[in-house]
């Protein structure tokens, strides 16, 4: 078959004076013929591919919230076997919470040096080695049989992601060390912490973590329950930088809140009902899509979801529950049982969670998306990108021409400068420092706008292994800078001058998003990787370069 | 006839116990059991089982060799003696908590750290690492454990400082062997119940051998020494198995207890052959009772003169009894807010832990008013590489390189397995707390060497303080109560410790295997098509020049 086909291809016998006086040499021509002619096809049409791929891109995003790209979650690791045990949490350690609790509504607004000196005299009498770190407060439980080379670490800390106390949380934690001390069917130390604050406590703790303590922290929980009694927990499980923990955490928090609590799970406390507008499946649709928009939300700027987030950066997975304030019917009974079930589960660890199962995307409680149903479309995004850039004549000048956007955006960072100083940047930069008029030249201009494709058409897929919501963010950010035409495009490059975008978001429309602290306190690279290194450099080239030839 | 020599057999026991008892016969095996217990300030007991037997060497009676005892089982001697060995140690520990217990260790004295250790001194001579791995293999057999080394390099040698001979035998070597993964089952309490001549039956032993009730216990350390008769001389071997109570029943209440309640058995009835059988407690506080009561004594243990009540267990009134133990008026025992820390403390931990490296804090606090001399020892695995130069010594803040008196330093030579051994010899002033910091790097580890459950991490063992300037128990200066230099615990042992090592991910290994033989296809594909492709020279047809130019034509434009 194949012979026949080659023979084919033979042609007019060759000449054996000119050039191509084997057959071979002819045959080898024709070929070489025919895929200059495809290749030449292909680059005449990369526009068209450009655009094709970029909607099959975001086609398949919009077609994330839909079911059929989902599915059913399972844990992976077995030995966690959620919900198997007979948990002992009962009425008299109920007993014990609502009498810490009393005690905490006592000293609600007293200093933390009170504050601590309760919460210590309670562990302590307890029989639990307790002690304070400048703004938390822990106890660290060895249990008979354990070796003291592994810990779980449960939190609860002052202030809710309400805002307000978090005494039910804390008054759990104080039942939970006076419940699980004596008990020998551990193999792991457990750490109680109550951090200060909503977060700023846990991380200080973190801090000083590894110079007081020998174990190694696997798993983490982070309890907050601001109400008297709550209807839900809220799973919250992204992290700091977007680092997701292991969905198996998850699984097995559902799990065990859903079996041996009798609790309903929710995700970032969002209603888990279809709400009745369009057919069913729209529904459905709408609100797969709001949970993936808030899960969104929290990738995108790298921030935590909740106070469990600061561990992320420790390598613990963990996760907060929050419990969903309302009239009833669940307390510290059914919390109890779920905490203690969940922690034996964790007990159950021999190793560490470590399955690829840290990509996914939870579009409603009890299924998941894949990495591999939802990475081909920033795959995509950044393939029709990376297309655009190939054809780049004069890679050197074309260099020099983007090389002061990043090294402007270096600057600013290194001296703190707000992004939105940069405004002016690019005006600068096309006024004062074009001695060679380089903008003036079509080639230099096409070469650098190139490059910037090749660069930003490699960071997106790679960023989406990460961060995948950051990757589309970007990917978006950059189809649009590089195609818009001249008007809307300095129209869109105008709203989306991150400075101005940030500040718009600090404090205003009910959000409250302070990159920079984030950055300082809980070390969030968005601020100095996302917004410095990565968005300021490419707004500054996309402003210069849809400048107009002057 | 018969009758008659069934009937010596059945007494033999029994005419030998009481041929023993009378004084003379030099060949006679002897055999001593312990119970101690130690209330801890915090609610807690120490219980410390210890059997000693005595053998003699029979090497004198006949020109073969032979192995004639009646209470130690030839499984325990006869490695030791084929492979000329002179003291062995044996130790499985699970940890010990410094912060609450007002101790530094165990209350047995020749317990290691965390982990399984094996250490000896052997009769130089040929072949004197293969019979040293000869022991350890028999051993490891003998406990359900494996002792034995992976690689020829995992021994240590130079050791013989910190674990000094008992015996007074000239040209020896020290061999140790840590295995700080291990860690004591119930697997290892069949073999030493049955190394016991009372075998867990009668004795103490008898409370020992309830694997339900052992095996909740706290702090566990269990362990054999031999020390091998040298010429005609005695012998002896001690076996000890030591756990921690919680006193205090899990929802609250009073430590009153008794040997009833805490073994679920009476005072079992004594081992026939046995010396010495006592129950021995050590009262720390005055409320402390105990019914019926045991015969008072003041005794030096641990750097303090403490008050001990003693049992015959023996005695025929206790056999079937039982013995109560109760704090006068305490009806629900209060936790102590803080408790005192013992004399000398030693904390290990990682920290500025990555990916790839860390740094050894180590924390040796000195709460007497005196300084102390001691060596500070590690042992880490071939991929643990320190900074040696970038050691740092301090005292709060302040650098204090002059408290650093010596350092021997034996670094491993990877790729080969081996072992890196450190011996810090440090004065630690008064009241103060010594740091001592040693970054490191961890190495990779090839993909065959990692354990299963690779992503677990691998321990590391104990680091050992060795105390210099310990005065023996039993010199008892009338004037003083209180020295916490008078002590038998030369060593004080620091945890042990889960780094994590940089672990491929195994949980994928065919996702692996499809990626990294793709990169080496494409590679290996380019590579073999530039070596044999043929280069010449050749002449497109009209076509192809037309579709270039047109495409030449284009780009002009």
């Amino acid at each position: 078959m194949l012979s026949r086909l080659r023979r084919r291809e033979t042609g007019p016998p060759p000449d054996v004076k000119s050039v191509n006086f084997t057959r071979e040499h002819v045959s080898v021509s024709k070929t070489i013929a025919r895929r200059k002619r495809v290749l030449a096809l292909i680059w005449n049409k990369i526009p068209l591919i450009r655009f094709i791929l970029a909607s099959i891109g975001l086609l398949w995003l919009l077609l994330l919230p839909y079911e059929g790209l989902w599915k059913g979650t399972y844990v992976d690791e077995h030995a966690l076997q959620p919900a198997q045990v007979n948990t002992k949490f009962d009425w008299d350690n109920v007993h014990k919470a609502d009498l810490c609790l009393g005690g905490l509504e006592q000293i609600v607004d007293s200093s933390f040096e009170e504050r601590t000196a309760y919460l210590q005299e309670t562990f302590s009498q307890s029989g639990i080695h307790t002690s304070n770190t400048t703004k938390s407060t822990y106890a660290h439980i060895r249990p008979p049989r354990s070796k003291g080379t592994e810990s779980i670490l449960v939190s609860a800390n002052w202030i809710s992601r309400d805002g307000t106390p978090n005494l039910r949380g804390v008054a759990t934690l104080l039942a939970m060390g006076d419940f699980l001390r004596g008990q020998n069917h551990w193999a792991f130390d457990i750490i109680l912490v109550v951090g200060e604050d909503y977060m700023t406590g846990l991380e200080d703790f973190m801090r000083n973590y590894h110079s007081s303590f020998t174990g190694v922290i696997w798993t983490g929980l982070n309890i907050d329950y601001p109400g008297h009694s709550f209807s839900h927990i809220g799973l919250f499980y992204e992290g700091i930088n977007g680092r997701l923990p292991n969905q198996d955490v998850i699984n097995t928090v559902q799990r065990v809140a859903h079996f041996s609590g009798g609790i309903p799970t929710r995700f970032h406390n969002i209603p888990d009902e279809v709400k009745n507008i369009g057919p069913e499946w729209f529904g459905k649709y709408i609100l797969a899509g709001k949970q993936l928009l808030h899960h969104f939300g929290y990738m995108i700027t790298g921030k935590a979801s909740a106070a469990h987030g600061v561990l992320a950066r420790h390598r613990i997975d963990s996760l907060t529950m929050y419990c969903t304030p309302s009239e009833g019917p669940h307390g510290f009974h059914s919390l109890g049982k779920t905490v203690e079930s969940t922690l034996r589960s964790f007990n159950n660890l021999l190793e560490r969670l470590h399955a690829s199962y840290f990509f996914y995307l939870i579009p409603k409680p009890w299924n998941f998306i894949p990495i591999g149903n939802y990475l081909p479309s920033a795959i995509l995004l950044g393939s029709s990108l990376t297309i655009g850039g190939f054809d780049c004549s004069i890679p050197i000048q074309g260099l020099f021409f983007i090389l002061p956007g990043f090294i402007f955006s270096l600057l600013a960072f290194l001296f703190e400068i707000n992004p939105i100083s940069l405004l002016i940047i690019p005006i600068i930069q096309m006024k004062f420092l074009n001695p060679y008029k380089l903008n003036n030249n079509k080639e230099i201009r096409k070469s650098s706008k190139s490059l910037l494709l090749l660069l930003y058409g490699s960071i997106i897929p790679t960023l989406a292994m990460l961060n995948f919501p950051q990757a589309i963010f970007l990917s978006i950010l950059s189809l649009l800078y590089f195609n818009l035409p001249e008007i809307p495009g300095l129209v869109i490059l105008s709203i989306t001058q991150p400075g101005i975008l940030l500040s718009l978001l600090d404090g205003h429309f009910g959000i409250n998003l302070n990159l920079k602290q984030d950055w300082i306190e809980f070390g969030n690279l968005t601020w100095p990787i996302g917004i410095y290194a990565i968005w300021l450099p490419l707004w500054i080239n996309s402003v210069v370069l849809l400048q107009r030839i002057s | 006839m018969l009758l008659s020599s069934l009937s010596i057999l059945i007494f033999a026991p029994i005419y030998h116990g009481l041929a023993k008892r009378t004084p003379g016969k030099s060949h006679d095996d002897a055999f001593y059991e312990s119970l101690t217990l130690h209330p801890l300030p915090d609610g807690r007991m120490s219980v410390l089982f210890e059997f000693e037997t005595i053998f003699s060497s029979s090497e004198s009676l006949s020109s073969i060799p032979q192995s004639h005892h009646s209470l130690t089982p030839p499984s325990l001697l006869l490695p030791l003696k084929a492979n000329n060995v002179s003291e062995l140690t044996i130790s499985f520990t699970s940890g010990w908590d410094q912060i609450r217990s007002s101790s530094s260790g165990l209350l047995n004295y020749e317990s290691s750290g965390g982990g399984g250790e094996i250490r000896g001194w052997l009769k130089d001579g040929n072949d004197i690492e293969n019979r040293w791995n000869a022991v350890t293999n028999a051993l490891g057999g003998l406990f359900c454990a494996g002792l034995g080394s992976k690689d020829l390099g995992d021994n240590v040698r130079d050791f013989g400082n910190i674990y000094r001979p008992k015996l007074d035998v000239t040209n020896t070597s020290h061999f140790l062997l840590s295995h700080p993964e291990s860690h004591l089952c119930t697997e290892n309490l069949t073999p030493f119940l049955s190394l016991l001549p009372s075998k867990g039956s009668s004795g103490i032993s008898a409370l020992l051998s309830q694997p339900g009730i052992i095996f909740s216990w706290e702090s566990q350390s269990e362990g054999i020494e031999v020390l091998m008769p040298s010429g005609d001389g005695q012998g002896r071997w001690k076996g000890w198995w030591e756990g921690v109570i919680d006193l205090v029943p899990e929802k609250g209440g009073s430590r009153r207890t008794s040997i009833s309640k805490m073994f679920n058995k009476k005072i079992p009835k004594p081992f026939p052959e046995v010396q010495n059988s006592v129950l021995r407690l050590i009262v720390e506080d005055e409320g402390l009772q105990a019914l019926p009561s045991g015969l008072a004594k003041q005794e030096w243990i641990d750097g303090k003169i403490r008050k001990v009540l003693e049992w015959d267990l023996q005695n025929s009134t206790l056999i079937g009894g039982d013995i109560e133990f109760w704090w006068d008026g305490e009806d629900r025992f209060q936790y102590p807010r803080t408790i005192d820390p013992p004399p000398i403390t030693v904390t290990r931990t990682v920290i500025d832990r990555v990916a790839s490296d860390g740094t050894f804090q180590i924390i040796l606090s000195n709460q007497d008013n005196y300084e102390r001399k001691a060596i500070y020892s590690e042992i880490w695995p071939w991929w643990v590489k320190g900074w040696m130069s970038e050691v740092e010594l301090l005292v709060g803040n302040e650098q204090k390189p002059e408290l650093l008196d010596n350092l021997h330093y034996n670094p491993s030579t990877p790729p080969k397995i081996s072992t890196t051994t450190l011996h810090f010899y440090l004065t630690i002033p008064a009241n103060s707390k010594l740091i001592l910091k040693i970054p490191f790097t961890k190495l990779t580890l090839k993909y065959t060497e990692h354990r299963p459950d690779a992503e677990r991490g691998i321990e590391i063992s104990s680091g050992v303080l060795t105390l210099l300037d310990t005065l023996p128990e039993s010199q008892l200066a009338e004037s003083e109560i209180f020295n916490s230099r008078r002590t038998g615990r030369k060593r004080i042992y620091t945890n042990r410790l889960l780094l994590d090592v940089p672990t491929p991910d195994f949980s994928m290994p065919y996702n692996v295997i499809i990626m990294s033989s793709t990169v080496m296809a494409v590679f290996f594909g380019l590579m073999q098509g530039a070596l044999t492709r043929k280069w010449g020279w050749v002449e497109l047809p009209s076509v192809a020049e037309k579709v270039v130019k047109a495409d030449d034509g284009k780009k002009s434009d």
